[in-house]
């Protein structure tokens, strides 16, 4: 009987995929929806509400069990109750909100059943005040603010960024409210926290929010969004926002890298060619450093690239530093004979994903 | 002929021994209690430092030397932020290095001149209430509400937020 419902439920999942189709419903009617589809440019602090619809189109039942939707700006205004089995020829409707706050471009993926289609739209100035909804009567009794969603501006968090994040809500919000957003870093790897992780508004990881009554998002002392660190060093971000009896929670992800090198420069000393590298290393494994001189004439110096194992420098370094997974490497080179005939040098840094080289620094 | 001596290839040990790895120090810059701070990271992602001093109604940082002025009067500091000198109260303008790019506000875009006569642009919201030198090419623009960071890169001007110190 198990063995039945198991074999039962296998076919259901299998059959569902390419069996559904997904079509927008525009004044009435039904258009099929490829790999994208285009909502069209909305006002900044506005929204538009389409409607979508799954049909089967086979001729037999089939079962509608996943819908997910992913990216800045777009939500969910309603959603069906999954799973669900659409018969044949019926469907199941939906509804997308996009909301933009800023003048720029915006992408969601969407995907019903496993299938995934690329939703567009971007944000527009708007050209009246944003529409507001019409004011109810406060409930003395049930008026609460509403649940906050989190939501970060950025599809694909990197470490070094500065990156928005704003509260919005589903609906606007009935009553004047208060809130606080904290954010907590678990690094991925055994190192210690990245005090770079914080909002730079508080200089901590915990910023205040205020909820106007009739608003359908946060404002941070009269901001829309608020900047967050994500650090230089990979992990997960956990986001909490608590706004009355609302306790949501957000991951973000920190990836693994190569080193990035925020700035290079290399200069003479009385000691001979001094090389300065400053980045960061989300995975602090930094291991292997080549560096090429270069003459005046663009040819390489003998004796080539000088290969330097700097893994337990760079490991006792991220061991001790209390700055998360910044460093600024100086390297002096010796020379004899006449260094003013070094014209240039190329730095390149490994770690455990891979290299990243700096530009031909000019030895000034 | 050149000769590069490869002491650096003979072993970590030696490189190490001879330069070095540490936290990089993006510049120094006054915060809005008006103290004198480290900055310390690279432009996207900073963090403030402990205060070297409070009181500093102005700040300049060459990426060499730094100057601040207080009540009291003007101080000259290094790269450590260790107190070089006290500085005379009036003249002596040539204590402060000569810079070789200045930013301005101009209308509503922040304006980068350099030595070469070239020059940058960057459209910033809001009010400007000071810009002040905080490394080389790296400057702390004053807002009422925040601080921006902008950098001086080859061809643009980058700009983020200054974390507020933790209070």
């Amino acid at each position: 009987m198990i063995r039945r419902a198991l074999l039962m439920i296998l076919a259901a999942c299998c059959l569902s995929r390419a069996e559904m189709r997904l079509f927008v419903v525009q004044e009435g009617t039904e258009q099929p929806v490829g790999e994208s589809f285009q909502l069209g440019a909305v006002p900044t602090g506005g929204h538009l509400d389409t409607t979508f619809r799954v049909r089967n189109l086979t001729p037999a039942a089939a079962w509608f069990q996943s819908l997910t939707l992913a990216g800045a700006g777009f939500s969910f205004a309603v959603l069906p109750r999954l799973p669900v089995v659409v018969g044949s020829g019926e469907a199941v409707d939906f509804t997308v909100r996009f909301a933009p706050l800023d003048l720029v471009a915006y992408s969601a993926y969407l995907s019903v059943n496993g299938v995934t289609t690329v939703l567009r739209g971007s944000g527009r100035k708007p050209d009246t005040p944003p529409p507001t909804d019409p004011p109810k009567p406060p409930d003395p009794v049930q008026a609460e603010p509403p649940k906050p969603q989190i939501v970060l501006e950025s599809t694909g968090l990197r470490g070094g960024q500065q990156a928005p994040v704003s509260i919005r809500f589903a609906s606007a919000s009935e009553i004047d409210a208060a809130g606080e957003l904290t954010i907590e870093f678990k690094p991925a790897g055994p190192g210690k926290d990245d005090p770079g992780v914080l909002f730079p508004a508080t200089g901590t990881r915990r910023i205040g929010f205020s909820v106007a009554k009739g608003a359908a998002a946060a404002s941070f002392s009269g901001r829309a969004s608020t900047e967050f660190q994500t650090g230089t060093t990979a992990g997960s971000i956990i986001f909490t926002a608590k706004l009355g009896p609302h306790r949501e929670q957000f991951t973000a992800t920190v990836p693994e890298g190569y080193v990035v090198i925020d700035s290079a420069r290399a200069a003479r000393s009385s000691s001979g060619v001094e090389v300065e590298v400053t980045g960061f290393d989300t995975s602090r494994s930094v291991s292997w450093l080549f560096f090429t001189f270069y003459d005046l004439a663009g040819g390489v110096v003998a004796p080539g690239a000088i290969q330097v194992d700097a893994a337990a420098a760079f490991r006792q370094y991220f061991e001790s530093t209390e700055l998360g997974s910044v460093f600024k490497l100086r390297a002096v080179f010796p020379v004899t004979g006449d260094a003013a005939r070094i014209g240039f040098v190329e730095a390149l840094l490994n770690n455990s994903l891979g290299s990243t080289q700096t530009r031909r620094l000019s030895i000034q | 002929m050149l000769r590069v001596l490869l002491l650096w290839a003979v072993g970590a040990g030696v490189l190490f021994g001879q330069s070095g790895l540490g936290p990089p120090l993006a510049g120094y810059a006054r915060d809005s209690a008006g103290c004198l701070r480290p900055i310390f990271g690279v432009f996207g992602n900073l963090v403030a430092g402990e205060a070297l001093a409070c009181g500093v109604v102005a700040a300049d940082f060459s990426g060499r030397v730094g100057l601040a002025r207080t009540a009291e009067g003007r101080f000259a500091f290094d790269a450590a932020g260790r107190l070089l000198r006290r500085l005379p109260r009036a003249g002596r303008e040539s204590a402060r290095p000569p810079a070789r790019s200045a930013l301005t506000f101009e209308g509503e875009d922040l304006v980068l001149r350099r030595e070469d006569t070239s020059e940058l642009r960057l459209r910033v919201e809001g009010e400007v209430s000071a810009i002040e030198r905080m490394n080389q090419d790296w400057f702390l623009v004053h807002q009422p509400s925040r601080r921006l960071v902008v950098r001086a890169a080859e061809d643009q001007l980058e700009v983020c937020v200054l974390p507020e110190p933790a209070r």
